[in-house]
């Protein structure tokens, strides 16, 4: 558990350009295209993790999330921290941007899943991705 | 001689240019090897190719990393060179691309021209993407209401399992590679090749195929056979449908039948990813992303084990085929 970032004081904090998603019916999936993991998300994770996409803070975060019918029990400070262990977020240059993202429905407590395995970094050919056999 | 010629490899309209014959006729080779005829072709991609030395630093790999091939992605396309000294180029416009390829006259002197055919692979599979459609290194057949995408690692099964299923009375879309896309939300799976890549061994099981030895090598890097589809198996192709089911084939190390094991859909998703080149770039991540995450959503997945004999069972499919209903 990273403690610090249970403070409001931490600065701006946003998705790592190098993070790949898409949208699926209950959530989403992020690829590090650096360390080639993936990631399934819940839509309420996908939900938080697009307000770092512009940069929040985590005030911003729990605020909004409160908003949407987000308990207040350590839930959303829990998840972002799972987020920045994974090392999906990083902190930002700017102000925090208000991010146009609307919830619908009944709160389910944020979840993300990282696959076991990396993808392969490094590949047989371009169209082959299997990992190259030692020559 | 003629040095420029026109192809189709689904999709893509193919010119290819090179004033060396060696040269001219390897790049056909891995050209030809994707002749299925697709009713349009969405996208031009001219190849050039020259015997020389080609200048600037190599690759990085920052855009694609390969055993014998770096890509960089730079503003008007990518950049790529080989372990062997080759050198390539693209140009991308709206609707067309061009690559240059300097390949170093050592590679044709020596012969060893594996550099071009994974250069002209990198030029397919980029051309592909750009017509919007992903390649995907996996069998796929189809019986006209399931569709079962198979997927191994190289040499792992794909082909002998697709075998299998097609003397079994279902279509082959490919045994090796096919295109991914979805249209409306749907997906869809689209053959290239109306070949086969069968390992002599193969005759073994399915003794229909005949003496692979005396046919062509598929590729310098396998033992594998091209075999003509339509040479052994009567009406055995489709040409497009969509996925309903993955499997990840496994060889068992022992005797024994085809056993299959539900997959949950982390696992679905992880088995399609992994059988697509997925570059390191975040548009086109998003893109191969943006289809098969939902692709995959839709499709069950089953870990398929292969005993070492399994095939010499008139019923090897059977419980594979009740598990896919």
């Amino acid at each position: 558990m990273l403690d610090h970032v249970a403070s409001p004081d931490v600065p701006v904090l946003t998705l790592r350009t190098t993070i790949s998603a898409a949208v699926l019916d209950e959530g989403a999936v992020l690829l590090d295209l650096e360390s080639k993991y993936f990631y399934a998300l819940n839509a309420s994770a996908w939900a938080i993790t697009q307000l770092f996409e512009s940069g929040a803070t985590l005030a911003d975060v729990t605020e909004r999330t409160r908003e949407w019918g987000a308990p207040d029990d350590g839930g959303i400070l829990n998840f972002v921290d799972r987020l920045r262990e994974y090392g999906l977020l990083e902190n930002g240059d700017g102000p925090s941007v208000e991010a146009n993202i609307a919830w619908s429905g009944i709160w389910t407590a944020p979840s993300i899943e990282r696959q076991a395995e990396p993808l392969q970094k490094v590949m047989v050919s371009a169209f082959d991705p299997s990992i190259p056999l030692a020559e | 001689m003629p040095s420029d010629a026109t192809f189709f490899c689904g999709p893509l309209e193919v010119t290819v240019e090179a004033r060396s014959a060696i040269l001219y006729e390897k790049i056909l080779e891995t050209v030809r090897l994707y002749d299925r005829v697709w009713a349009s072709h969405e996208r031009h991609i001219a190849i050039h190719a020259l015997e020389r030395t080609g200048s600037g630093s190599p690759a990085l790999g920052t855009f694609l990393r390969c055993a014998r091939i770096d890509v960089d992605a730079v503003e008007s396309g990518l950049v790529a060179s080989t372990i062997g000294g080759a050198r390539a180029r693209l140009v991308r416009s709206a609707t067309s691309e061009r690559w240059d390829l300097d390949i170093p006259p050592v590679l044709l002197t020596s012969g060893n021209l594996e550099d071009v055919e994974e250069l002209v692979t990198l030029a397919l599979t980029a051309g592909w993407r750009s017509a919007g459609w992903i390649p995907v290194h996996a069998a796929a057949v189809t019986d006209g209401e399931r569709c079962v995408m198979i997927c191994a690692p190289s040499g792992g099964g794909k082909s002998t399992l697709t075998a299998a299923f097609v003397r079994r009375g279902w279509l082959a879309v490919g045994d090796d590679k096919v295109l991914l896309r979805t249209n409306d939300g749907v997906a869809q799976i689209a053959a290239l090749q109306r070949t086969f890549n069968l390992h002599p061994q193969t005759s073994t099981w399915f003794p229909e195929v005949g003496d692979l030895e005396a046919l062509p090598l598929y590729s310098t890097w396998t033992q594998k056979r091209k075999v003509k589809i339509e040479s052994v198996w009567t009406d055995p192709a489709a040409d497009l449908a969509s996925p309903t089911h993955i499997l990840r084939v496994r060889r068992a190390a022992t005797p024994g039948p085809i056993e299959c094991t539900p997959m949950d859909s982390g696992a679905v998703l992880s088995t399609l990813l992994r059988q697509i080149a997925i570059p390191t770039e975040r548009a086109t991540a998003n893109a191969i992303l943006g289809c098969a995450g939902p692709t995959a959503r839709r499709m069950r997945g089953f870990d398929v084990d292969v005993g070492e004999n399994a095939y010499e069972r008139a019923d090897a499919l059977d419980v594979l085929e009740a598990a896919l209903r």
